[in-house]
Parts: C-alpha cells; structure tokens; sequence
C-alpha cells in the first residue's frame, strides 16, 4: 500500500493533462500508416 | 501506434527517473495547450472515429490536415524552448512540408503499400487517391515530391506493420525526449538549454 501511495503521489491531474497533449501532439502531427491503411 | 508508444516509453522512463531521485514527475509550462486540442479534434474525427472517417469528404483531408498541423506548428514555435520540442517541431516540419508539397496528405508508393502489405489482399487503393482512410495518398515515387520525406520505412509492429516517414521518427524521438525531461531534477534549465 505504501509503495502504491508512493508511485500515486507523484502523478497529479496536470501529469495527466501534460500526457494527454503529448499523445494529441504526436497524433496529430504524425502520418504512420500502419497494415490496412489505418491512420494514425 | 508506434507514436503512442514512444509517449508511454518516455512517459515510463520520465516517471521512472523521478521516483529513483525521489522527486515529482514536473510538467513543463507549456503555452496554448488549446492550440494542440483544437488541432487534434479535426483530425480525431477524420481518421479515428469509425463513425465519422467514412463520411468525411477526402477533398476536406488536405484542408483539415494542413491546417491541423499548421496550428500545431505554431504551438511548438510558441515553446521551442521546452526540451524535445525543438525535435518535435523538425519531425511536425518535416511531415508538414511533404504533405504541402503533395496535394495536401502523406504520399506512400505502392511499393511501399506492398512491403506493408505481402500477402497481396485485393487492392482496394488507386494511385493518385486516398488511401484508405488515411492521412495518406498513394503516389509513385516519381510523382512525388521530396520522396525522402514520405512513409518510406516500414517496420514490423506486432501483428502490424507500419509505414513512417522521417518526420514521424523525429516526432516520437521528441514526444519520448518532452517526457523523459520531465522527470529532470531541474526541469527549466534542461529546457532553457535546449
């Protein structure tokens, strides 16, 4: 429980945010296409 | 896929980094965050939503991406000065470019469509058109301009294999980069060096 509150602790909501845009970021300014023609 | 995985490896290797020297993950100060979710939208729906991206007009995707990115572009401008931007903003750039230069999405060759696909499933793409539902149009490599720059590399990915280009090499090198500067013990002077 210690090493969970641990790890929990340094995650907080602007963590998230920051993450979030990352991925929005790399989505949106990568063109991979992957087997199938599947974008993204 | 192989761009959502460099985000989880640097996100990974960044927290990582923090817990070893006993510290928070720290985010950069980044400006007009809402640029990139206005960019994101557009494109979310054009080429992810499975209800939306086979009713979306293929002459809309030249607009829509080059504007998307466009935006993006300006984003990262406003904060080269983070770390892994300066990388992001070269790959965003480089995909930019090709994508101007070529009416407007990512030129992949046919041959490269074959490597991404050997077994040879009924061809469903034209050459000169969108493929599938893509950011991709299908051109040969003498119709296209700087061919260099297009989904060139194909790599195994699981089940899956993937067709990038430079600039999508560059974009996950600097999303994994942003990430792993994160966990820094002194997250504003990494980024005022970069």
């Amino acid at each position: 429980m210690k090493s969970i509150a641990f790890w929990m602790s340094k995650i907080d909501v602007r963590v998230v945010l920051f993450v979030l845009v990352v991925i929005m970021f790399a989505f949106a300014a990568g063109a991979p296409s992957a087997c199938g023609g599947i974008g993204g | 896929m192989i761009l959502a995985w460099a985000v989880i490896a640097g996100f990974a290797a960044g927290l990582g980094r923090a817990i070893i020297q006993k510290r928070r993950y720290q985010t950069p100060k980044l400006k007009y965050i809402w640029l990139v979710v206005i960019a994101f939208i557009p494109q979310f729906i054009a080429f992810q939503v499975p209800a939306t991206r086979n009713v979306v007009p293929d002459q809309w995707i030249p607009l829509l991406l080059v504007g998307s990115q466009s935006l993006l572009l300006i984003f990262t401008l406003c904060n080269i000065r983070e770390s892994g931007l300066v990388v992001l903003g070269l790959g965003l750039l480089l995909n930019l470019l090709v994508i101007v230069l070529n009416q407007g999405m990512m030129p992949i060759s046919p041959e490269t469509i074959y490597r991404l696909e050997p077994e040879g499933t009924a061809p469903y793409w034209v050459v000169g058109e969108r493929f599938g539902v893509s950011k991709d149009i299908v051109l040969s490599q003498g119709e296209t301009r700087l061919w260099i720059l297009s989904d060139i590399f194909v790599l195994p990915f699981g089940l899956y294999r993937v067709a990038i280009s430079i600039g999508d090499m560059l974009i996950a090198l600097g999303a994994f980069w942003l990430l792993w500067s994160s966990g820094s013990p002194d997250i504003t002077a990494e980024g005022e060096t970069s």
